[in-house]
């Protein structure tokens, strides 16, 4: 399979302090990826890193996106290019309805890559088609991006820009937390309804849901071990220290 | 114009007074309220910024000149005029230019039994009514009500029987233009019956001449009323405007909504007093200022009764140089329990030149009332940028969206239609002016 992502020796600093320290990943087309770690070993920075978060400092390394230096790239470029970071605080915005907000995303890209914008119906039949898959009721996507919305119905949005916007590579930061078992089956099944595309994702509750392919350990901003399917449960059973 | 130690010599007021007086219109009585008017504008003097309610105006021009009325000039610029038209709304329509209704470019047919839409000009010359009862005497509320008693010389006068509805929205339309350092003075009265329902849509607009429009509202709505009253403020570059409305309502209902964005230094005001118990007011209030602009939101309610609910929400988007302030005061008098009254104030600055006041204010003597105010002053929030572009809009556009949002929440609270429609309009063709103009 071909390389969709390639990490090496990046450093990430946050106000001066190193969060990520030297990291090596490697990312094949087609692949779940789940990087699990304890609090603090860095995984969001390194979310945030690949997407483009602003005052986070790369002081070290590349990272290869295809054949693309994602570095160099501004964020709605990466977005554009098929990068998607589900949140692990989805932002609230008040004033944009999810509607709006959705097909000002998908256009913005479309154009960006040269594709012809989507008009109002053809992207209501999109939106339609994957919120129900995702038991998202239509109401709500009417209304402001997340504003008022629970953990879950968050997390749950979250799912149905992604499904709409349709990446090559998505990025889950702790998508799951803060769902009940129900939404953490609906997002699992949204996952892997739409297997193809690489994911990278972390958290053990989700792994119930969704097998991986590989399974990374990082802490102190790096990956120590990385394993098959089996690495998640075994740091289930003997916990971050032992493993690492 | 300045006398010695800075004094300012209001005698050319008098001037421009004396050589309008002989063709204002009102009888005896009223020459003799206009006269008195005028002399309590000379002794009280031009506002400064040290009286509390003028505190973030810019009152400047009027130090500068008298403001005698304007000329009625030649025909306005049609398609100037056509812009300001809201689209879509085929009701009755006023149009005033220079501040005298113009009878061709008006549409008053078909206006239903019960309703009455006319000129205030027309109501005083032919008189016919108690029109001492019909203009309020608010010359006794400061230095520029006083000055537009004296000087009023048209205005809108909209009277709803008990009962009856308006069918469609009534819109006024002000043009000024050619009428440098000339005056436009108003007085528009509204008066609802028990029961009945109007909507009426201000938009003000005018040329570069840099005029001075003075329009004061009288509102009084009867018990079960209900005034939607919105005002579009998009003066000339070099525009003074004063809209200031004084309401009194029974257990009446007044929305009203105020979008500004013109003018070099403009003045939106509402002053209401609840004289029925179970009376309800909305004022939410935009101001998009950019450059040296000065644009200036004040509030004033007086809780008298109990069991009101008075909700203000303001929204100021501040580029350039601009300066946008709001003030509100809510008064809860003694006994006026059960009194809710809220107010949200926030303003976004987009460039650190900008200055954002925001005065609440809270007086109260009842000790059953819920009464809350917030507010924010800041900058976009770098979060919600990064959220937006992370989902593919680059920079200009997501920050452009955010800024709309920004607004979008108080006109989304409009009925759906022509005047949601011409406000968001409005917005947008602000927020364009500021993309083009940083690129």
């Amino acid at each position: 399979m071909s390389k969709i992502l390639e990490i090496r020796d990046l450093s990430v600093a946050v106000e001066d302090t190193t969060i990520i320290d030297g990291l090596d990943l490697v990312l094949d087309a087609g692949e779940v990826h789940a990087i699990m770690g304890p609090n603090g070993a860095g995984k969001s920075t390194l979310a945030g890193a690949l997407a483009g978060r602003p005052g986070l400092a790369i002081t070290r390394g590349q990272v290869r996106y295809g054949d693309a230096d994602l570095l160099a790239m501004p964020p709605h470029e990466r977005a554009a290019r098929g990068i998607f970071l589900g949140f692990q605080y989805p932002t609230e915005i008040p004033g944009v309805s999810n509607l709006n907000f959705l097909r000002t995303a998908l256009n913005s890209q479309r154009r960006f890559r040269g594709e012809p914008e989507l008009d109002a119906g053809t992207f209501l039949k999109l939106v339609r088609e994957k919120a129900k898959l995702l038991d998202m009721p239509f109401d709500m996507l009417k209304r402001f991006v997340n504003v008022g919305f629970s953990g879950g119905e968050k997390k749950r949005n979250e799912m149905v820009q992604m499904a709409v916007l349709d990446p090559k590579l998505a990025i889950l930061d702790e998508t799951d937390s803060g769902l009940d078992i129900d939404a953490l089956r609906t997002v699992a099944d949204g996952i892997n309804r739409l297997r193809g595309p690489d994911r990278i994702t972390h958290y053990q509750r989700l792994l119930d849901y969704v097998v991986p392919d590989r399974v990374h350990v990082m802490t102190d901003g790096r990956i120590v071990r990385s394993g098959g399917p089996e690495l998640a449960r075994e740091l289930e059973e003997k916990g971050y220290q032992a493993v690492a | 114009m300045m006398a010695q130690h800075g004094v300012i010599d209001l005698e050319p007021y008098r001037a421009a007074y004396e050589a309008a007086r002989e063709t204002l219109p009102g009888g005896g009585w009223l020459a003799e309220r206009r006269s008195v008017a005028l002399n309590r504008f000379l002794s009280l003097g031009i506002p400064t910024a040290k009286a509390e309610d003028w505190r973030y105006a810019d009152l400047k021009p009027l130090r500068r000149g008298a403001f005698a009325h304007a000329e009625e000039a030649p025909a306005p610029d049609p398609q100037a005029l056509d812009r300001l038209m809201i689209e879509g709304l085929d009701g009755p329509r006023l149009v005033f230019v220079n501040g005298r209704l113009d009878r061709t470019r008006s549409r008053l047919s078909g206006l239903g039994q019960g309703v009455a839409v006319r000129s205030l000009r027309e109501v005083l010359l032919t008189g016919g009514q108690s029109l001492k009862e019909l203009i309020a005497d608010l010359e006794t509320a400061d230095a520029l009500a006083a000055l537009n008693t004296a000087m009023m010389r048209d205005g809108y006068v909209i009277e709803i029987a008990n009962g009856v509805t308006l069918a469609a929205p009534v819109e006024i339309v002000h043009w000024s233009h050619d009428a440098a350092d000339r005056g436009v003075h108003l007085r528009h009265i509204i008066r609802l019956g028990v029961g009945a329902r109007a909507e009426i849509v201000e938009t003000y607009g005018g040329d570069a001449s840099g005029y001075f429009l003075n329009a004061l509202s009288q509102i009084t709505l009867a018990d079960g009323a209900h005034l939607r009253l919105c005002r579009r403020q998009r003066e000339g570059a070099r525009a003074l405007h004063l809209a200031r409305s004084f309401a009194i309502l029974g257990a009446a209902r007044l929305d009203m909504h105020v979008l500004s964005t013109g003018a070099a230094s403009a003045r939106s005001e509402l002053r209401a007093e609840f004289v029925g118990e179970g009376g309800a007011i909305s004022f939410d209030a935009i101001q998009l200022a950019g450059k040296e602009q000065t644009l200036d939101c004040l509030s004033l309610f007086d809780h008298a009764v109990p069991e009101c609910t008075s909700a203000q929400r303001y929204r100021g988007v501040l580029a350039g140089g601009a300066r946008a302030s709001f003030s509100g005061k809510v008064l809860v008098e003694k006994g006026a329990q059960k009194t809710v009254a809220t107010q949200q104030a926030r303003s976004l600055l987009l460039d650190r030149q900008a200055e954002a006041n925001t005065k609440p204010e809270l007086e109260i003597y009842a000790d059953d009332v819920i009464c809350t105010h917030g507010a924010t002053t800041g900058a976009i929030d770098p979060a919600q940028l990064f959220y937006l572009m992370a989902r593919g809009l680059d920079e200009e556009t997501a920050r452009a969206l955010l800024v709309e949002a920004f607004v979008a929440e108080l006109i989304a609270d409009l009925p759906a239609g022509a005047i949601a429609d011409a406000l968001r309009a409005d917005a947008a063709a602000w927020l364009g002016g500021l993309t083009q103009e940083s690129r």
